[in-house]
Parts: C-alpha cells; sequence; structure tokens
C-alpha cells in the first residue's frame, strides 16, 4: 500500500509517503500452508472471514476496492466497510477504502498521481518542444522520472503534406542552430515524406501522442487476452501418454467460430482473471495450462460421459472441474448462496461412504438429485457451473484462490527442455517445476512437492499448452538442446497462428 | 477445492523408530509366491463359472477378520475425540491417541482401520484420506504398532514429501481405473492393489511392512470383440449421432475388429498406414490428420484409430477406453478436424491370457 502526495512546487509529480505498507494487513487468522503470510495470496481466507455472507463479493471489494460484476454478486450488507492501513504524514491510520466518498481507480484510468499528465500547452505547428511544464520538469530536474508518462498533444509526424509547416523554421536558423541550406532541406523533406504514409483527415491536425515504450509496458499490464492470442495458446498437436513410456502425437481440434465454447467465454476468461488475480503472464500461463486441458481444449464445459460416472451428477464442470458434493457447496458458499448445511453433509458423506466403498458404487448409489430431494435452487447453481460462463470461470477461480496457485505460479520458470519418442517420431515440451506445482494443486494436491510425479494426470499435455502460453505472454526463452536460452518459440511446430 | 493438510493430531512423540521395513526373506518369498498361486486359481475358477464377469469382487474372496473401522476428523481437538467404538481396547486408544501421524484430505476425515497386520498378536493402523483434485486421488498408509504407539516403519526417514504417513499405496479416481482393497490370503494381510487399462488388468499384492521394490503380482490380457451391438448413441436415449447405414455399419464394425489399428509397441515401432487416403494436393503437414486420431483427454485412454467411412466419405475414429471400464469414439474430418459426433462403443472383453510373477513396484504403482 503507498501513499503518494502531490508535490508543493511540481505539480506534476505526487511524491510517496513514507516507506510503502507491504502486508501490513495481513493477519495470521488468513495465513495459508507456506504463504508466508502474503496478503495477496491468502485473500480467499480474508475474504471468508470478513465477508461471510457473500465471500466471492467481498473478495472483489479487497480486490477492486468494489464490487466490480454487480449482475452477479451483492456485497451484504452493502455497506460492508474495506479497512485498510494507510500511511499519511506522520503516520498510519485505518481508512474505509469501501466509502462512497473514495473514488477508485485502475492502471486503465492512467491516474495523474502516477505521472501520467496530458500535456497540450505548447500551441504551436512547428514539431518543437515548446510546453512550458515540460520546460519546468527539466528545470526542477524530474523530466527524466516522468517523461514516460507524459502525453502529449502536437502535429503528427507522418503526414508529408505538413512538412514545410513543422519545419519550416530551419532554414530559418537560430541562436542554436545555423541556417539549412535549400538544398539539405529539401534532402530531409524528401527522406521524410518517402517514411509517411496516408494518415487521412486525422493526419492534419494535432495528436496525443503516448511514449512508445511506456505505453507498451503499460498496456501489458492489462493482460487481457484477444481472440488471436487465446487461440495461439492452444497448440497444434499435444504430446499423450497412451500407457507407462508410450506417448502419441495428437492434432487438436479448435473451433472458436461464434457459439463455440472459446468465442463465447473469453470475455468471461478475461474478466474472472482480473478477478482471481491471475494477472501476470506466468499466472496466466500456469492457469491456462491446466484448464485448457482439462476443459479437452476449451471444447467441454463438464466432463464427458458424466451419466456413467458414480459421482454424477456431481461430476467435473467448470474450467478446472469442480466436482463432488463437498466441493460444489464451498463454492456455493463463497458464492453467498445459502443453503441447508444438512444436505451439503448426507451428500458429502454419501460421496466419502462410495469412494471408500467401489462395490457400492453402481448397485447403492444414492448421490441422484430425486433420492435426496434436492431443491431446485441447488440444481440450478449446480448446472450453472457448466452453463452458465461466469460459473464456468468463477468456479475455477474460487479454486485457483482456494489452492493458492498463485504463489507456486511465481517461483521461478526455470524451463526443462523435454523430449519423448511419440509415434510421430520425437517430439519436445518444457516444463518447470512452478508449472508442476501449479499443475500438481489442480489435479494431485496431495503431492506438490513430488516434482514430476507419473501419478498426475495429463501432465506432458499440459506442458504443451504451458510452452504456447510463454511464447505468447512472455519474453522468456526456451532452451535449445545444449539447455542454452535461445530457441524464441516451441520446438517441434507447435505454436497455433493466431 | 479445499485441502487440510493434518498436522499431529495428538500428542506428538518424536523417538526413533524401534523397527525398521522388513526386507522379505525367502520365508516370505514362497509365501507370497503361495498366496500368489491361490489367488490365481480363485481368479480362474471365477472366470470359469462366469467368463464375461469382471474381476472387481475377488477381493471379496479373501475377507479381513478381527478388524475395526473408524474415523476422525482432524480438525476435531484431542480433547473432544472419544473412543469411537467398543471393539477398540482401551490399549489401542492410547496407542492411537500418542501417535501422531499426517494425510491430506480434502474434507478433513481420515479413515482408520485396526488389524494385524504382520500376525504378532497386536493390531497395526492403516490409515487413508481422500485427497481429492481433479484426479480425485486418495492415499493409503500403514503404521506398525510398536510399544506403546503406532509407528511408521515404510518411510522411517523423515520425508517432507510423504503424502501420508506411512504411504503404501495411492488411488486415482479419474484418469486412471486403480483401487485397493484389505484381503487376507494364507493368514497373511495384504493390500490388493488393481491398475485397470483398456487390454490388460494387473492385481499386485502388496505387503504392508515391506519396501522391497519386486511386488508379486497378476495380469490379466484381454482380447476385445464387437459386434453389431457394439455401437450406442453416446448419451443413452438420444439418436445415433451420425446415423450409419448397413454397409458402413458392418465396415466400422470390421474395422473395430482389426488389430492393426490398434496402438501397441510394435505398431509404433513399424512404418504406420495412414488411416484415411490423403487427397492428391494436400499440404505435408495436413496430411498428418490422416495417419492419426484426435486429441483427447487423460479421463480416457486412447486405444485405437480407425477408418469411419460415411457415405463414402472416409472419417477419423479416434477410440478411447475409460481404462477398461467402455469406450467411445470420436469422429472427426481429417481435411479440418472439425469433430462430427461420439459414438458409445461396448466390445466384448475376452481373456487371452493370465500371468503371474513379480513387477517393480517403482515403476508401476505410483506414489
Amino acid at each position: 500500500m503507498i501513499t503518494r502526495r502531490q508535490n508543493t512546487i511540481t505539480e506534476a509529480r505526487f511524491d510517496m509517503v513514507g516507506e510503502p505498507l507491504v502486508n501490513a494487513d495481513a493477519d495470521q487468522l488468513d495465513n495459508g500452508q507456506d504463504t508466508v503470510l502474503k496478503y495477496e495470496y491468502n485473500l480467499y481466507n480474508t475474504a471468508k472471514r470478513l465477508y461471510p455472507q457473500n465471500p466471492s463479493a467481498g473478495f472483489e471489494l479487497l480486490r477492486f476496492g468494489r464490487v466490480i460484476n454487480t449482475e452477479y454478486e451483492i456485497l451484504t450488507p452493502a455497506d460492508a466497510p474495506l479497512w485498510r492501513t494507510v500511511r499519511f504524514p506522520g503516520g498510519t491510520g485505518m481508512v474505509n477504502l469501501a466509502s462512497p466518498g473514495i473514488k477508485k481507480f485502475s492502471d486503465a484510468d492512467f491516474p495523474h498521481w502516477m505521472g501520467w499528465r496530458m500535456v497540450d500547452d505548447d500551441t504551436d505547428n512547428n514539431s518543437q518542444c515548446n510546453s512550458p511544464l515540460i520546460a519546468g520538469l527539466q528545470d526542477s530536474g524530474h523530466f527524466s522520472d516522468l517523461s514516460g508518462c507524459l502525453v502529449c498533444h502536437f502535429p503528427l509526424e507522418w503526414n508529408a503534406t505538413t512538412f514545410d509547416q513543422r519545419y519550416a523554421w530551419l532554414k530559418a536558423g537560430s541562436d542554436d542552430a545555423p541556417a539549412m541550406s535549400e538544398e539539405d532541406f529539401d534532402r530531409l523533406k524528401s527522406h521524410a515524406s518517402a517514411l509517411c504514409f496516408d494518415t487521412g483527415e486525422l493526419g492534419t491536425s494535432r495528436m496525443w501522442h503516448f511514449h512508445p515504450t511506456a505505453f507498451i509496458a503499460h498496456f501489458r499490464k492489462c493482460c487481457w487476452i484477444s481472440k488471436q492470442e487465446l487461440k495461439q495458446l492452444i497448440p497444434l498437436n499435444v504430446i499423450r501418454m497412451a500407457r507407462r513410456n508410450s506417448y502419441l502425437w495428437e492434432p487438436i481440434a479448435y473451433r472458436d467460430a461464434t457459439g463455440s465454447m472459446a468465442d463465447s467465454i473469453r470475455i468471461h476468461l478475461n474478466k474472472g482473471m482480473q478477478k482471481y488475480l491471475i494477472n501476470t503472464p506466468l499466472r496466466i500461463a500456469c492457469f491456462l495450462g491446466n484448464a485448457i486441458q482439462e476443459t479437452q481444449w476449451l471444447s467441454q464445459r463438464e466432463e464427458v460421459g458424466s451419466r456413467q460416472i458414480w459421482y454424477y451428477p456431481w461430476h467435473g464442470r467448470g474450467l478446472l472441474q469442480l466436482t463432488s458434493p463437498g466441493n460444489y457447496f464451498d463454492y456455493f458458499s463463497f458464492r453467498g448462496l445459502i443453503y441447508i448445511n444438512d444436505i451439503k453433509n448426507r451428500l458429502s458423506a454419501e460421496y466419502n461412504r462410495l469412494y471408500t466403498n467401489r462395490n457400492a458404487r453402481q448397485t447403492d448409489n444414492h448421490l441422484s438429485d430425486t433420492e435426496n430431494d434436492i431443491p431446485h435452487n441447488i440444481i440450478t447453481w449446480r448446472n450453472n457451473v457448466s452453463s452458465d460462463d461466469h460459473d464456468v470461470v468463477g468456479s475455477a477461480g474460487f479454486y485457483w484462490v482456494s489452492a493458492y496457485m498463485a504463489y507456486h505460479s511465481d517461483a521461478e520458470h526455470e524451463l526443462e527442455r523435454c523430449s519423448v519418442n511419440t509415434n510421430s517420431r520425437i517430439k519436445i515440451y518444457y516444463r518447470s517445476s512452478a508449472f508442476w506445482k501449479a499443475s500438481a494443486s489442480v489435479n494431485l494436491p496431495g503431492r506438490i512437492n513430488t516434482l514430476y510425479s507419473t501419478a498426475l494426470n495429463g501432465f506432458n499435455d499440459r506442458c504443451c499448452v504451458y510452452g504456447s502460453a510463454i511464447t505468447v505472454l512472455t519474453e522468456q526463452k526456451f532452451p535449445d538442446n545444449n539447455g542454452i536460452k535461445i530457441v524464441e518459440k516451441p520446438e517441434s511446430n507447435q505454436l497455433r497462428r493466431g | 477445492m479445499k485441502r487440510v493438510l493434518l498436522f499431529p493430531i495428538l500428542t506428538f512423540f518424536i523417538v526413533s523408530p524401534l523397527f525398521a521395513a522388513q526386507q522379505r526373506s525367502q520365508h516370505d518369498v514362497e509365501s507370497d509366491n503361495s498366496a500368489l498361486t491361490l489367488l490365481h486359481n480363485t481368479m480362474a475358477e471365477m472366470l470359469q463359472k462366469e467368463p464375461r464377469q469382471g474381476l472387481e469382487k475377488i477381493a471379496d474372496k479373501f475377507p479381513l477378520s478381527n478388524y475395526t473401522d473408524f474415523k476422525i476428523n482432524t480438525e476435531a481437538s484431542i480433547k473432544t475425540i472419544k473412543k469411537p467404538s467398543t471393539e477398540i481396547s482401551k490399549d489401542e486408544w492410547q496407542a492411537f491417541i500418542k501417535t501422531t501421524f499426517n494425510a491430506d484430505s480434502e474434507s478433513g476425515e481420515v479413515n482408520c482401520k485396526l488389524v494385524d497386520l504382520d500376525d504378532d498378536g497386536e493390531r497395526d493402523l492403516i490409515i487413508s484420506s481422500y485427497s481429492g483434485g481433479t484426479g480425485l486421488f486418495s492415499y493409503t498408509g500403514v503404521l506398525k504398532r510398536v510399544g506403546d504407539k503406532f509407528v511408521d516403519i515404510n518411510n522411517y526417514t523423515e520425508n517432507d514429501t510423504q503424502v501420508i504417513t506411512g504411504a503404501l499405496y495411492s488411488e486415482n479416481g479419474r484418469g486412471a481405473n486403480q483401487w485397493g482393497q484389505w484381503v487376507r490370503i494364507n493368514n497373511q494381510v495384504y493390500a490388493l492393489w488393481f491398475n485397470g487399462e483398456y487390454d490388460e488388468d494387473t492385481f499386485y499384492l502388496l505387503r504392508p511392512f515391506n519396501k522391497d521394490n519386486k511386488i508379486p503380482s497378476i495380469t490379466i490380457y484381454y482380447q476385445y470383440e464387437y459386434d453389431n451391438t457394439a455401437i450406442e448413441p453416446q448419451d443413452e436415449g438420444k439418436q445415433l449421432n451420425l446415423a450409419l447405414n448397413d454397409h458402413d455399419k458392418k465396415q466400422l464394425i470390421k474395422s473395430l475388429n482389426t488389430k492393426k489399428y490398434y496402438f501397441n509397441k510394435q505398431k509404433e515401432e513399424q512404418e504406420q498406414e495412414t488411416i484415411c487416403p490423403i487427397p492428391a494436393g494436400t499440404s505435408s503437414e495436413d496430411a498428418a490428420h490422416y495417419w492419426t486420431e484426435i486429441a483427447g483427454s487423460y479421463v480416457t485412454q486412447p486405444v485405437a484409430v480407425i477408418p469411419v467411412w460415411l457415405n463414402g466419405t472416409c472419417f477419423i475414429g479416434s477410440v478411447e477406453s475409460y481404462f477398461g471400464r467402455g469406450e467411445l469414439m470420436t469422429i472427426s474430418s481429417p481435411k479440418d478436424l472439425n469433430i462430427l459426433g461420439t459414438y458409445s462403443i461396448t466390445g466384448v472383453r475376452h481373456i487371452k491370457s493370465i500371468k503371474s510373477g513379480w513387477k517393480s513396484r517403482e515403476e508401476n504403482i505410483p506414489l
């Protein structure tokens, strides 16, 4: 948590008040295993403790300072506070950030107190920087700190028709530079004009200009996945284990046309990843490396062949295959949905009984809705986990935060090149211990620290998606067969075109 | 999916273990071979009586005796835990509450069983817990009664990665066909651990307190026969998605019964034929789709890729097995990988052979 205060001399500058407060509001009561009392990793526990009537809405309050998904989430009580420790000149105090009088911003707002500033005080058209504000920053020595955040209004450089208007002053000369000869000016104009393009109507006027690299760096914080980027995350082929030491190289049938799962879930996926703090390239790689595989390449919202499965109708649904009555009801609780505990206890006990008594699964199974007189609303909530994309994503986000997957994903991703002999010659995939732990927390939660245990289902498949995600979302290079990190994209022609 | 890492639930004592897990003696080997023979013969007898039945109930032929089951919730305090059964002696209960163990449990519950595992006259402790995850995993561990408590002698070196104290085996509930059940054969208690696949089932006899890598096992090898009744809609009661005319159905049944379309080591090593003919002008990249099945999920095991002819057009049939509990076939176009539909496939399983022997624990029983 950082407090900033406007500089009394340089008004564009906002200075930090004291040192940042790190994990100041972390509570020992919320501390998950191994998460070293880091506030963000334990937000799920904090939401459950502080907002027990609707932890999911409370999670949004903690995450965004207000409830974002108002269509789905109702904060209860509506005026539930968000007390956070804040530094002020001379000390620290508690502030209720949920108060309506406090405005909430994100990076998307380009907040001025983070240095973002519109500069339009240079009103001539001569392509010289004559902004008094910038001159003031230079004089005070703060220009280099803030230059990347200045959004400046001046004529477009790529319009050949305005060249004379912008550069005629070169021919006049000044105290700093001698006058340019006509010949040199014509050569410069010819060169610049060759670089110009048809800018249309917009090109004749003044335009707002961002600092190119600062703009890209800022936008990368967004992590919004476009349709093309999502498509690129699905590898062309996957390495799948048929049996021990036997691998197949299988093409993936990916569809993202209108009405497909991949198409309809993308917006919910992006929103959900923002909510559940799946908001760095490596976290996204860990999340989607598993979610894409668990949904059979974004084609299935629920477990295939579910009616024949002994735990039907509490079978796998959602991006991370929420399964079993206990997990469904925990998700309902997280969403603030109210049910009678007896139903949860009865179904959970039956699930556990059947799990341990395999001979009873088909002949003495009492999980059905009719037998348990399950209320209609519970059936609807459960079915929503595969039919309503908000819950398809939300159930996986719930799992992500409750299983501390961000903690595992934030570890170093030291990529290891693995080759396997498949039915279509030798193929390559990439793994890391960080991705292993994230995958184990999805599929094999008891064995997170047993690196690369063969018990984990479909780890090779997951790694194929992970490799594509690393390529698309990060600048990380892959090791070649000598272990030197120089390879731009996964070998074996895995990467799908967007 | 909630997980609870169970801390030592009761009084925590740290002492050096008094016994190390045993290595198998010659007497044990003979005893295990004898148990293996009995198990083998019993299976053969069961299959002779009912050739088409599964062997899931084989464990019921060798029931345990003199055992007590109970559950504990690890979130409960020592002060609130009461002796759950009159079948547990005061001495056993005192030993239990002096014992420390850990287990990864989604619900916080741990199943416990008291039974004499090594015929020393004292009942030992079996613990198992459901850990969950999308693999629906569970774990079982064993602790030997030593003095006034139960001790892990299988994994006596402190091991942070141990998922359950005294870890013996795991069960993968989705993505495999596995189970474990305790049996008594020739007065020796074993965990009978089963791993099923499409064309073979293996039963392992695990001695509870033995760390040898070689495990006695019986493997049953199967072949399948598909007839006119083999193909059904994927969803019960629905129409067959992609109706088959009589000729196409006959062709499909024939392909399902053709060995060359099935994955096996021999096939991987030899030159393959295309499944569907490659049209002229197809790029080499696209031509690859005429050779292979489309990607499936870990929930099923890929077993074959066959040609499916529908009104004169060849499609790819990707046959997947629920690890020996039925098959499904996804039909896709090699031209554009478009999925056209899915059939449920049910074949008649015939036993080819049954083999007894010793297998590597490390390679076959992931823990």
